[in-house]
């Protein structure tokens, strides 16, 4: 494994990845096709329940063996197994580069970026990487070898953070190279336009595609226990102000509240997971109160 | 740095502190400029939420910063010791300063309070201004009077330094060094005061009153007001320095006389006694006891109740077997005030009281009559008369008498006439009563000779002869303020009522009547209930002459007859033996003066002075001096004519030399012992009986409102209460700011910890945003 593998997989991580994958087995049904709980019905091999025939099914899913037994038409419904396409869309914006618990948000997210793709090629799942400042920076193509994860965990580390984010851009760009619906994982601190964000986010939810958002924002930006004379400057070229922290932090609070309520809102809106993660936080964690969350999502979805 | 010695008690601490007050302003200025960098993600939130609060930030951070500043020049003034009132800055300052201290070492600061007296806090005060001045050498001058001496200084103009406390540590040892028992002036104690701090122009000038501050001093005394007021205008800072906060109770003895003139051995001699209560609260059951030659006598006085402010007086009868000079005392329990708990009096006991009657007829019974109401059991009254006719005048020294009548005498050849005027003059008594011997123009001649004579008034050419009005209840005597009369007045003693006087001699018609109008120093003590003088009285010299216009016997009126005769006379005789103050009865501080004559003593004189733990002999050599007033020496003891002492007529052979001695020292209260020894080398003794003055029991002490009421709104002029000394070191100086300063810092640290802790982000535990 390289330096750069090492960095985005540490073998603790390694570690924590195979016992998630057991326990995502004993959960049942995942989001991941074959060992997970499909939302969706449709054609497959596992049978789920009959349903008596109405114009306009396709009479190519009656079961004639029940028409023999009962005279009566019945449609077999199966639960649908279906090769997941999982894109991970990582923010490597300059202000991803903030963090103050020994690692920085961009490293935590592509921590997060690794960790998920090798949960999910492990289920021979089709995963891709798209990763993004003011544009796409590099974009590694669908696929479920097993490759795929040296290409994925290259791209992470491929580009440094350096520039503003355009998230709106980049969510448009991912939706329509994504003909087929899939999974959009993003993971990102949004600090970007807001306009475009959400209006990003409804675009990926029209086109069907299923959106989970990794919400990075570092202790200190979501606490702001900073104190003494401090001249902060800005990330992205945000400007600078030099103030005493204390004396502003009510007010940074009650923004920073304001902004993720404003998130929160619209990801409830528009059926989209959403969690905020902190670097300080350890990714099983993340993971396990992540998978916990979209299963909620599922079951609710299907009654 | 002048203005800032007139605002602060530690200037430099100021000047230095001054630039304090910046201090938050720089830390606030240092915070601007030294700040912590960080690269933060999340600006859009922070820039906005600095937008939103911008201004009230501004306003806050002012405020704050406009606190801590308070709270260092707060802090700054405190240290520094702000002073509103310059005229409050410390005594000692770097600049020359000459102290004069008036240290008041009357009586009355003998009074103990506790274990302390007021002369012990004065001396104290006076140390602990030398020990102050001690730390600027070279800087402060001492000067200390005594209230008592002002003239002469204890202490002149001396630099201030280690060697002077030191001096002072143990010369103002109260143990050692007391105080007078005498009264003092402070009007003259601010005068030569004042004179040596206007004599000095250079450097601050202080004057340091050091005194127990008695209301009977101090209270409304407009002439002292008016000295500290003169000293002040001239730039001189007077300090009232009180030494004493408030008098305690205190019983003195005030009163101890009685007619000691007449004292004959075996005789009662009737003494008045007087305690008086200078306290505020009632006191029972006092007990005096009475010493006699230092042995304490049976008699004891008991006064049941003594109200406050009250002198009760009561009388003693003491008798003395046997002639000579005796020493009698009336002493009360110790108080803190022990001063005046005892009162000495000198009794010279002689063993009979001569008297001489002259009768101008030896066949008349004038004398007798006279001599039966004075002496009749001379045992009785002490008096032993002699009858003689006018002859004696000329035979005998007349100073053997205490007292002459000169009954039915018309009038007296020159030489027994001028040895009669010397007698009456040096002190002696005369009474003179008319009679059918007397002739108008003689007696006037002999006698009155236009007022230059004995007589109190020109007769005459006749008596006149009243009718004996039957129908008339007036009574013909009329008894005016006389001491010879005091028994006998009042409406239960009628013995006076019943005289009759049928016959009197008339006052020649151009003499005045009425005194007032009159003008001379005669004075009317009898009159005739037709207004005519029966009894008229003149001083002569240091003597007395009474005259009466009536015969002493039944022949012109029938008051020998009556029983207020004897009463009269006794009462008579004594007033004229105790004419004028006892001179051997004193203020303690008045000089003991002897004028001697050269003819009759050796210049060898022996004092033998009272002491605190007995009597101390002195022996004095008594000086030849030309005795430039004779008439002044009758003020003196020895002008008694009694008392060997006097220059009389016979004595005057060596001139008018004198042997002249005096003793000044006579501070201590006691009986003061003089022995002279005569050419014959016979020893006599004189006592004189020296007392605190009676003005030094009153103890109260004025209070300080009433003395700065006294001394007016004089600026320069300061009270110190008892046992502060906080002054002297300028401790309280800006006191009265002190507090004010203290609340405000108080409240400066409160508002700026609230408003700090406002500012300042206090999250509830566990709260972050999510």
């Amino acid at each position: 494994m390289t330096q750069d593998s090492r960095r985005f997989l540490p073998p603790e991580a390694i570690a924590r990845v195979a016992r998630l994958e057991i326990l995502a087995r004993n959960v049942v049904e995942g989001f991941l096709n074959g060992m997970h709980r499909s939302p969706y019905f449709g054609q497959s091999v596992e049978f789920a329940q009959h349903r008596e025939y109405v114009s306009g099914d396709d009479l190519r899913r009656i079961d004639w063996k029940a028409w023999s037994k009962t005279d009566k038409y019945y449609i077999k419904q199966y639960e649908e197994e279906t090769n997941l396409r999982t894109t991970l869309v990582v923010d490597l914006s300059e202000s991803m580069l903030f963090g103050t618990q020994g690692k920085t948000k961009h490293e935590f997210a592509t921590q997060i970026a690794a960790v998920l793709s090798l949960l999910l090629l492990k289920q021979h799942d089709a995963v891709s990487l798209v990763t993004f400042d003011d544009q796409i920076r590099s974009r590694i193509p669908m696929s479920s070898k097993k490759t795929q994860l040296l290409d994925i965990l290259n791209g992470l580390a491929s580009e440094a953070p350096a520039k503003k984010t355009n998230l709106g851009n980049i969510l448009a760009q991912v939706a329509d190279q994504e003909s087929r619906k899939g999974l959009i994982i993003i993971v990102s601190d949004l600090l970007a336009d807001r306009d475009g964000l959400l209006k990003g986010l409804r675009l990926l939810r029209f086109r069907g595609h299923d959106v989970m958002l990794f919400h990075v924002l570092d202790d200190a930006e979501l606490d702001f226990e900073f104190s003494g004379p401090t001249k902060f400057e800005g990330l992205e070229d945000a400007g600078e102000l030099v103030c005493d922290p204390r004396s502003l932090r009510e007010g940074y609070l009650a923004a920073m509240q304001a902004f993720l309520d404003e998130i929160r809102k619209h990801c409830a809106k528009f059926v989209i997971d959403y969690q905020i993660v902190r670097p300080s936080e350890n990714l099983d964690a993340v993971l396990l109160h992540y998978m916990n969350h979209r299963m909620g999502m599922h079951q609710s979805q299907r009654s | 740095m002048t203005w800032l010695s007139s605002l602060f008690f530690n200037p430099s601490i100021a000047l230095v502190g001054a630039g304090l007050i910046a201090v938050p302003v720089i830390i606030h200025l240092i915070n601007r400029v030294r700040y912590r960098r960080v690269q933060f993600a999340a600006m859009e939130f922070l820039l906005q939420a600095q937008q939103r609060n911008r201004q009230r930030l501004l306003i806050e951070q002012l405020l704050l910063l406009l606190l801590r500043t308070l709270i260092v020049l707060a802090l700054l003034l405190l240290i520094s010791r702000l002073v509103l009132d310059p005229s409050q800055f410390a005594l000692f300052r770097d600049s020359r300063t000459h102290h004069v201290v008036l240290l008041d070492d009357s009586a009355s600061t003998r009074e103990r309070r506790g274990e302390t007296t007021a002369w012990s806090e004065g001396l104290a005060v006076i140390r602990k201004l030398a020990a102050e001045g001690a730390r600027r050498p070279q800087t402060q001058r001492l000067t200390v009077l005594l209230a008592s001496r002002p003239n002469q200084p204890l202490i002149t103009d001396r630099d201030v330094n280690q060697p002077l406390v030191e001096e002072l540590a143990s010369r103002f040892d109260p143990a050692s060094f007391l105080p007078t028992h005498q009264r003092v002036d402070f009007a003259a104690g601010l005068q030569s005061a004042g004179n040596l701090l206007l004599a000095d122009k250079a450097g601050v000038r202080e004057l340091h009153v050091v005194s127990d501050f008695r209301s009977r001093d101090w209270n409304d005394q407009k002439p002292l007001a008016s000295q500290i007021e003169t000293l002040a205008k001239a730039d001189v800072s007077v300090h009232l320095i009180r030494t004493t906060p408030m008098a305690g109770p205190n019983l003195a003895v005030t009163r101890l006389d009685g007619a000691v003139a007449t004292a004959a051995a075996g005789v009662p001699l009737r003494l008045t006694t007087g305690v008086t209560n200078f306290g505020t609260e009632v006191a029972t059951d006092v007990r005096a006891s009475v010493y006699d030659n230092g042995v304490k006598t049976p008699a004891t006085v008991i006064f049941d109740r003594i109200e406050p402010g009250v002198e009760v007086l009561h009388e003693v009868d003491l008798q003395f077997p046997s002639p000579g000079r005796r020493r009698v005392e009336i002493r009360l329990d110790t108080d803190n005030y022990p001063v005046d708990n005892v009162r000495y009096l000198s009794v010279d006991v002689s063993a009979a009281i001569p008297i001489l009657i002259v009768d101008g007829d030896p066949a008349g019974d004038a004398a007798s009559y006279v001599a039966d109401a004075l002496a009749a059991d001379p045992a009785a009254t002490g008096l032993q008369t002699t009858i003689e006719n006018a002859d004696i005048l000329r035979r005998r020294p007349l100073d053997n008498y205490r007292l002459i009548y000169l009954l039915n005498v018309g009038e007296l050849p020159p030489d027994s006439l001028d040895y009669l005027e010397k007698y009456v003059r040096r002190g002696g008594a005369l009474v003179m009563a008319v009679g059918n011997s007397v002739r108008g123009d003689a007696f006037n001649r002999t006698f009155h000779r236009e007022g230059s004579g004995l007589a109190p008034l020109p007769l005459g050419s006749a008596p006149v002869e009243f009718v004996l009005d039957v129908t008339s209840s007036e009574p013909d005597l009329k008894a005016g303020d006389h001491p010879a009369f005091t028994i006998l007045q009042g409406d239960d003693n009628p013995f006076l009522d019943a005289v009759h006087i049928h016959k009197l001699f008339e006052p020649s018609p151009e003499w005045v009547s009425d005194d007032l109008a009159r003008g001379d120093s005669s004075k009317t003590i009898a009159r005739h209930k037709s207004g005519r003088p029966v009894m008229i009285e003149k001083p002569f010299g240091a003597g007395r002459v009474t005259l009466l216009l009536t015969t002493a016997h039944p022949e012109w009126n029938d008051w020998a007859l009556n029983p207020s005769y004897v009463v009269f006379q006794l009462d008579l005789v004594k007033s004229l033996i105790s004419n004028g103050p006892n001179q051997s009865l004193r203020i303690v501080g008045e000089p003991i003066r002897l004028s001697l004559d050269p003819a009759t003593y050796t210049d060898q004189v022996e004092l033998s002075v009272p002491e605190a733990d007995g009597q101390r002999t002195l022996r004095l050599q008594a000086a030849p001096q030309q005795d430039a007033a004779p008439a002044a020496t009758a003020n003196q003891p020895a002008a008694n004519p009694a008392d060997p002492a006097p220059a009389t007529p016979e004595a005057s052979a060596s001139g008018n030399i004198r042997l002249v001695v005096e003793q000044k020292e006579t501070d201590t209260p006691g009986i003061y012992t003089v022995r002279l020894t005569t050419q014959n080398q016979i020893s006599e003794e004189r006592l004189y009986a020296y007392n605190v003055p009676l003005e030094e029991s009153s103890l109260a002490v004025i209070p300080t409102d009433s003395l700065r009421k006294t001394m007016g709104n004089t600026e320069r002029v300061y009270i110190h209460e008892a046992g502060e000394l906080s002054w002297v070191e300028g401790e309280e100086a800006g006191s009265e700011i002190r507090t004010l300063l203290l609340a405000a810092l108080i409240l400066l640290l409160l508002a700026e910890q609230w408003l700090g802790y406002r500012l300042s982000y206090h999250p509830a535990k566990g709260q972050v945003a999510r």
